[in-house]
């Protein structure tokens, strides 16, 4: 059943008549644009062409737009669902809780509906069984707000029950032969945080805590879990939207060209222009009073540099940011992001591949990972 | 069953010909750091990237500063990599039980073709890559 659900999901998706018009526009608009090119060979002009490929560039870049629109889905599609599985939980587990669904229209991308239906099923089930079933309330709610601003899909589960505990979970985490008990809150939290971000999942899967249904492509944002016992529970959980097409920033390093994906960067500063200072090892750099790290990115690659790297760019990922030293810019283009071959998989610092103009592989680094990182 | 081989420096190698996708000439390789020892870098193939791999570097660990010629794209499952090589030799039948596994630990398999031998790369040897 559950299934044939996500099959559902996966095939079949509902598309804006608006968003479908535009796109056979733009198909319309290319195919006329052909025409012109083949008209081109007989009378050339240096004029013409440019005219012509600009047109082109354009259409190419709207109907990027208009396809990622098309690929999204709204969550509403989630809602009879989920209330199936909260009139279920009501049956199995004898409780009276109700759904409250917020952000109904909020879209997404279809791929990732699939993802979010697992977590809210898990979520939900484990909300019903762990905290309501204990808690002597008698109505309980779980309160379910979606939103999305274009970078990162958040979703919000509010639940009135129990509350979430952390001692429990340490002492279902001891039962796996982890000695966690003897930590205090904080360093739990953490080594929470890392399980959420590792892909070993097998063992984890039955703690209430894993939320981790998502193969090793997947991965969240931040997760926060605020708690008051007997109270309420608030999960928040922001996972990133991210697209295979996207622009990126061609650097160059060492002998090797390299990508950064553009969302990524804050600003690109002239080396000499801002003073570095060091500390312990570590290099920092003063930029609009903030005190930010210096990686070295051919360090960090293992690369060895031919020329004294000139220009720094600032990255910011998850709030955090660093400044990466790179030799020289070169340009920005397009691009289409490839995911890593297995072979790569444990290099980090790589997102995935992109093929440019001239046919050449270069790799995209990944810039939450390697802040992550330092 | 057929078997396509190919030369590493002077040393004759041989593969399952059905495991063949394309031959390639030389082309531009993007290194990638930080990887392993054996895989020289990525080159681009009808759309798709591959990893390059270093045969001889695959076989045993001495570097052989070796100039390749050809890359043999190969279709392993659901991936595909190239093998580079020094150059493509010849497509040879041969008799299955021709191959001889002669060292177990390492699966390392001949074959005798006309007083010649052959060193054959098995599927679970290219599979382990």
């Amino acid at each position: 059943m559950e299934q044939s659900i996500l099959n559902d999901f996966s095939e079949i998706s509902s598309v804006n008549k608006n968003n479908l018009d535009k796109l056979l526009s733009l198909v319309e608009e290319l195919v006329i644009n052909k025409v012109r090119i083949e008209k081109m060979k007989n009378e050339v002009s240096e004029n013409s062409h440019e005219k012509i490929l600009d047109q082109e560039l354009r259409i190419i870049s709207e109907i990027q737009a208009s396809i990622k629109k098309v690929r999204l889905i709204k969550l509403k599609t989630l809602a009879n669902s989920l209330e199936d599985l909260v009139s279920k939980c009501n049956t199995e587990y004898n409780i009276n809780v109700d759904l409250l669904f917020q952000g109904q229209e909020t879209e997404i991308e279809n791929t990732l509906v699939i993802y979010i239906h697992n977590i809210l099923n898990y979520l939900i089930k484990d909300i019903c069984e762990n905290e309501f079933v204990a808690s002597k309330n008698k109505s309980n709610q779980i309160k379910l707000t979606t939103s999305s601003d274009g970078k990162n899909f958040t979703t919000v589960i509010e639940s009135n029950g129990k509350g979430f505990n952390y001692k429990d979970t340490c002492e279902k985490l001891n039962k796996k032969d982890l000695d966690l008990i003897s930590f205090d809150e904080d360093e739990v939290k953490k080594f929470l945080d890392i399980i959420h971000f590792t892909n070993n999942i097998e063992d984890l899967l039955k703690l209430r805590l894993d939320l981790i249904y998502l193969d090793g492509s997947m991965k969240f944002e931040s997760i926060a879990n605020e708690s008051i016992a007997n109270e309420f529970r608030r999960l928040t959980i922001i996972i990133p939207i991210t697209s295979s097409i996207m622009q990126g920033l061609l650097v160059k390093i060492g002998n090797q060209i390299f990508a950064i994906p553009l969302d990524t960067i804050e600003t690109i500063i002239n080396k000499n222009t801002v003073k570095t200072k060091k500390c312990k090892n570590t290099e920092m750099i003063i930029y609009m009073d903030h005190i930010i790290q210096l990686v070295r990115v051919s360090e960090l690659l293992n690369i060895e540099t031919v020329s004294e790297p000139s220009c720094i760019i600032i990255v910011n990922a998850n709030n955090k940011k660093a400044a990466l030293l790179v030799d020289s810019l070169l340009d920005q283009t397009d691009m289409v992001i490839k995911p890593k071959h297995s072979i790569m998989t444990d290099i980090k610092e790589i997102k995935g591949t992109t093929i440019l103009g001239d046919g050449l592989v270069t790799l995209v680094l990944d810039i939450p990972s390697i802040l992550k990182e330092i | 069953m057929q078997i396509l081989t190919f030369l590493l420096k002077d040393e004759q190698f041989a593969l399952d010909i059905a495991l063949v996708d394309t031959i390639q000439n030389k082309m531009p390789i993007t290194p990638v750091p930080n990887s392993k020892k054996y895989v020289i870098g990525l080159i681009s193939n009808r759309g798709n990237v591959l990893p390059v791999i270093d045969t001889s570097l695959m076989l045993d660990d001495t570097v052989i500063d070796n100039i390749y010629e050809k890359f043999i794209i190969l279709n392993l499952g659901n991936e595909k990599l190239a093998l580079a090589v020094n150059e493509i030799d010849d497509v040879l039948e041969i008799e299955e039980k021709a191959i001889e596994n002669i060292n177990k630990d390492e699966n390392l398999s001949i074959i005798n073709v006309n007083s010649n031998v052959i060193t054959f790369l098995t599927y679970k040897q290219l599979q382990k890559i």
